[in-house]
């Protein structure tokens, strides 16, 4: 067995990246804390093939990538359904899947979700900065050479004893829903918002619009109406954070968005929810509902 | 104070709402004390103003409790925090050719440029905060004398090192980057080094004052930099 797996990069796809669980740490500098925007996703991709959970991975965006690896490897998918298959065969998602020497990973039609995740067991040798292989928001090119896929890559990775094959239970599909409901918890702002603004918050059915990226979704409509006249004092902003700018518009801020926003914080997707939101495209719907509080008795 | 749940996995203390380096100094204290108090679970701070976050790796599970333990931590003294801050003289290039909007802020603000570059050396600022594009450090209290409007048409590219003013506040745009403040100077040393082993120039709670330099001294202090001998402890003012 040799020391090491290559991947080979046919093609690299729409938008694929590595990433890991990002920098946190540099956030008082100004640095996006960045990462798997579906971290549950990429942590579980992980965890099937044997890996530390903050190990880098493949994030695939709707058009995959093909690839071929020089070695057998041990590999896991999770995140979107983008229609994965080995030599031309369907492969299952969420379990851990081994690979022959020469085998070629291909991706077909987008069947659910947004965002795959693809983990290959063993150490990524990729370069890093500030601690993480995820793709620097500003100067990629010179921090993360590597992270932003391209045609006729090679990533390598120090190969580790195979694990026994593990499985987890999939993501129930959300595909059936023609509205996506998502949980959040009242922002830091949420009760300097008017009652009627906060009525059509969670009254109103949004579309994400093709403007949305790791940065932020950009929803439509805004709420009717709004206007904010209040001061506001810049302040820190942490993943599934939901802003609402001067024309109403809601903004539900994402894992490379500024580390310092200045709009209203009308709410906060919960955990869970800032996965799912991870996994919409543009054009699909949406709804807010308020997350029932967990009472301890 | 105000702390409050901020999503699942942080809390936010919200201090009095100001932009001043009293209110900031309260955010710096706190982020010393939580600190030193070890919470489990405790992923990383994002100061800025008058607000601190305080991010955790996972969901909290009980924050009501966290927010008590917090707020009990208001008796631990943080005396040696003003003794902690580093002091730093930054060098800056008043020179016509950097100081972009020098006629628009010698308009507004009715001073002859001589006054201006003094008011802006004598004061020590506080880094309140670092953020909107890496390593660009938010700094005040400016003397009133120097406040003054953002410009009405943002430029699409600052040069970079270009130190601007905005309302009571001072800065140093780290990159070419898009922006409004009124610029007045430049200085030699970049505060953001991406590839350098200290990355960032600036902490916020850093004391920093400027000083002016001419032209020729400001090209000498480039060509160290960039033949990588320049002497990065010489910022640090001596006690």
């Amino acid at each position: 067995m040799s020391e090491k797996i290559s991947l080979h990069i046919e093609h690299a796809g729409l938008q694929t990246s590595i990433q890991d669980l990002g920098r946190p740490g540099y956030q008082a500098q100004g640095i996006p804390i960045g990462g798997a925007l579906d971290r549950r996703a990429a942590i579980q991709a992980n965890y099937l093939v044997g890996n530390q959970l903050n190990e880098p991975l493949l994030e695939v965006t709707l058009l995959g990538p093909k690839i071929t690896f020089e070695q057998a490897a041990q590999i896991a998918l999770t995140g979107a359904d983008l229609s994965a298959q080995l030599d031309g065969q369907d492969i299952p998602m969420y379990q851990t899947i081994t690979v022959p020497a020469g085998a070629a990973l291909r991706f077909g039609k987008p069947q659910s979700g947004c965002r795959a995740y693809l983990a290959v067991g063993g150490k990524w040798l990729v370069k890093k900065w500030l601690d993480s292989a995820s793709l620097a928001t500003q100067q990629a090119e010179l921090l993360t050479p590597e992270s932003l896929l391209k045609k006729k890559q090679r990533i390598d990775i120090r190969i580790q004893p195979f694990v026994k094959p593990r499985m987890l239970q999939p993501e129930p599909p959300k595909t059936k829903q023609d509205c996506f409901l998502l949980e959040v918890l009242p922002g830091p702002e949420f009760e300097r918002f008017t009652r009627k603004d906060i009525a059509h918050f969670f009254a109103q059915s949004y579309t994400v619009t093709p403007s949305s990226n790791r940065m932020g979704y950009r929803l439509d409509p805004g709420l009717i109406n709004y206007a904010w006249d209040q001061e506001n004092i810049s302040s820190g902003i942490v993943p599934g954070t939901i802003q609402i700018t001067n024309n109403g518009q809601p903004i539900v801020l994402m894992a490379d968005a500024q580390t310092i926003g200045g709009y209203p914080r009308i709410a906060n997707l919960s955990n869970e929810s800032i996965s799912q939101m991870a996994q919409l495209r543009p054009g699909d719907k949406l709804r807010f509902r308020l997350k029932e509080k967990v009472t301890k008795e | 104070m105000q702390i409050m749940p901020y999503g699942e996995n942080a809390l936010l203390l919200n201090f009095d709402q100001q932009i001043s380096p009293e209110v900031n100094q309260q955010v710096q204290s706190w982020e010393t004390r939580i600190r030193t108090a070890q919470l489990p679970g405790l992923s990383h701070f994002i100061p800025a103003y008058a607000s601190l976050t305080v991010v955790f790796e996972q969901a909290l599970r009980n924050p009501e409790a966290t927010i008590e333990y917090i707020r009990k931590l208001a008796d631990q003294s943080v005396e040696q925090d003003q003794k902690n801050h580093r002091k730093l003289k930054i060098p800056v290039c008043y020179d016509t050719d950097f100081a972009l909007d020098q006629t628009p802020v010698m308009e507004l603000l009715g001073l002859e440029w001589g006054e201006v570059i003094r008011l802006h050396t004598q004061t020590i600022f506080t880094v309140y905060m670092l953020g909107f594009s890496p390593g660009f450090a938010f700094m005040g209290r400016l003397s009133e004398a120097l406040n003054i409007s953002r410009k009405k048409n943002p430029r699409l590219k600052v040069p970079p090192r270009s130190v601007g003013l905005a309302g009571a506040q001072t800065g140093i745009y780290p990159d070419e980057i898009p922006g409004g403040w009124q610029l007045i100077g430049r200085t030699p040393i970049p505060p953001f080094r991406p590839l350098a082993k200290d990355v960032f120039l600036f902490q916020p709670g850093d004391q920093i004052q400027f000083y002016p330099i001419e032209k020729d001294e400001y090209q000498a202090i480039r060509a160290q930099i960039e033949a990588q001998n320049f002497d990065w402890a010489s910022l640090q003012a001596k006690p």
